[in-house]
């Protein structure tokens, strides 16, 4: 048997008791589960967060990586672009050595 | 000169073989579309989900409570939603500018609170990052790679007793652009290498937890939304049995009793698919790092290769024989 903490067992508990007040037809029977279900409810409502600190933790450290990895791919595209850039310049340089050299053999 | 362009050659034939493979560029734009669908449905559907949240909220409020329940007020949801904010000594509906609203406050899961922001980031960044893989993936550069080329052709050809003075300009921009297409590439790899191997055990979290908090078997944001809606559906349907005269109670209890209805459909229906799309975002990311790590070139990839070879060697021998004749 698995262990179920208190939440488990509420969380299942308000799955059925939902799933039984979708099936009745008798209105004192919907009456009695929908009360049902809302006292449940405001149970689960009283219980401390089930997200524990160290799950949020991670979450956002996993939210930081994959920023950050957005952050270096952005960088690299933006990297591709001055490859690109670069060789227009050795072009110009080599242009004006060319015209440099024109000029002295002239 | 020709030596040169030999060399040339075999830095192109070089710099070939750090490229993405096939399989790999496939795997990295599935993983990118796979990230990029997750994260715009998941973080779509959380801020619809918080906005629908505070609208049945606020129809719990105005619903009339049924008879029965008056004796004690912990038996509807509106009621013990009231008296918990006079509790907390927040105003119910009106607060002024500087007062959080309680039914803001109040919501289920606490859609209002940091570590809703906190997970909403979630889908956000990794939509974000699916969208930077695909634009990587996907950038076309060749006309400014074509143009730089031809003007570094055309600045060689003009050095006065330049070798390449007489040399075909086209030869010489062709292997100008595969070059730098193949240096382009390897700058690719490695920075899709780089990144996914430090994301590769962080975006299953991610994707896991926010599938998770889409399932209604846990405890999660879905889980609360789905019980805020059939609360409203329960009260507003015992309100419109319980006040068959009263107009104004008909129709509230008419309007929460449909958004009830229209948030429980969406439970249904898009709660499923996000978690499907969760699913495939990590399935999508161990195709990926499993393909990055088998760097085996596959059919494709060689023919590939072997295309570019024959292109520099055409690019080369163009050029040597105008070399020669000059």
């Amino acid at each position: 048997m698995p262990n179920l903490s208190d939440h488990d067992i509420l969380v299942a508990l308000i799955n059925q008791t939902w799933k039984l007040y979708q099936q009745a037809r008798n209105p004192t029977q919907q009456a009695q589960l929908g009360k049902q279900f809302n006292d449940l409810t405001v149970r689960l409502g009283a219980l401390a967060d089930s997200v524990l600190d160290q799950t949020q933790q991670e979450y956002k450290d996993a939210v930081a990586c994959v920023q950050t990895a957005t952050q270096t791919v952005t960088q690299a595209q933006a990297d591709e672009a001055k490859v690109v850039a670069a060789i227009d310049q050795i072009a110009q340089v080599i242009s004006a050595l060319g015209k440099l050299a024109a000029m002295a053999a002239a | 000169m020709t030596r040169h362009l030999w060399f040339l050659l075999l830095a192109v034939l070089g710099v070939s073989g750090c490229g993405l493979t096939a399989n790999q560029r496939a795997a990295t734009t599935k993983f990118a579309d796979a990230a990029t669908a997750f994260g715009d449905a998941s973080a779509n559907e959380l801020t619809k989900m918080r906005d629908q949240t505070v609208a049945m909220n606020l129809a719990l409020y105005r619903i009339p409570d049924p008879p029965s329940t008056k004796a004690n007020p912990n038996e509807s949801a509106a009621v013990a939603y009231i008296e918990h904010c006079k509790k907390v000594g927040h105003a119910v509906v009106s607060a002024g500018a500087t007062e959080k609203p309680c039914e803001y406050d109040n919501l289920a899961a606490d859609f209002s609170g940091d570590w809703f922001e906190t997970f909403l980031s979630g889908p956000q960044v990794m939509k974000a990052y699916g969208a930077a893989l695909s634009g990587i993936m996907n950038a076309d550069s060749k006309d400014d790679i074509k143009k730089s080329s031809d003007d570094l052709a055309a600045a060689l050809q003009a050095i006065p007793g330049s070798p390449a003075a007489n040399a075909s300009a086209d030869a010489i921009s062709d292997l100008a652009q595969q070059l730098t297409e193949l240096i382009l590439d390897n700058m690719k790899a490695h920075a899709i290498h780089a990144v996914v191997e430090s994301t590769k055990n962080t975006v299953p979290i991610i994707c896991k937890t926010v599938g998770d908090n889409f399932s209604l078997e846990r405890d999660g944001f879905a889980f609360r939304f789905r019980n805020t809606a059939a609360q409203l559906a329960i009260a507003s349907g015992q309100a419109i049995n319980a006040n068959p005269r009263d107009r104004l109670a008909r129709s509230d209890s008419l309007s929460g009793y449909l958004l009830a209805r229209q948030n429980l459909e969406e439970v249904d229906t898009a709660f499923p698919e996000i978690q499907k799309s969760a699913a495939a975002c990590v399935a999508a990311n161990t195709a990926l790092v499993n393909a990055l790590q088998n760097t085996t070139f596959n059919r494709h990839d060689i023919e590939e290769f072997y295309a570019a070879a024959l292109t520099a060697a055409s690019n080369v021998g163009s050029l040597k024989s105008h070399t020669s004749q000059n």
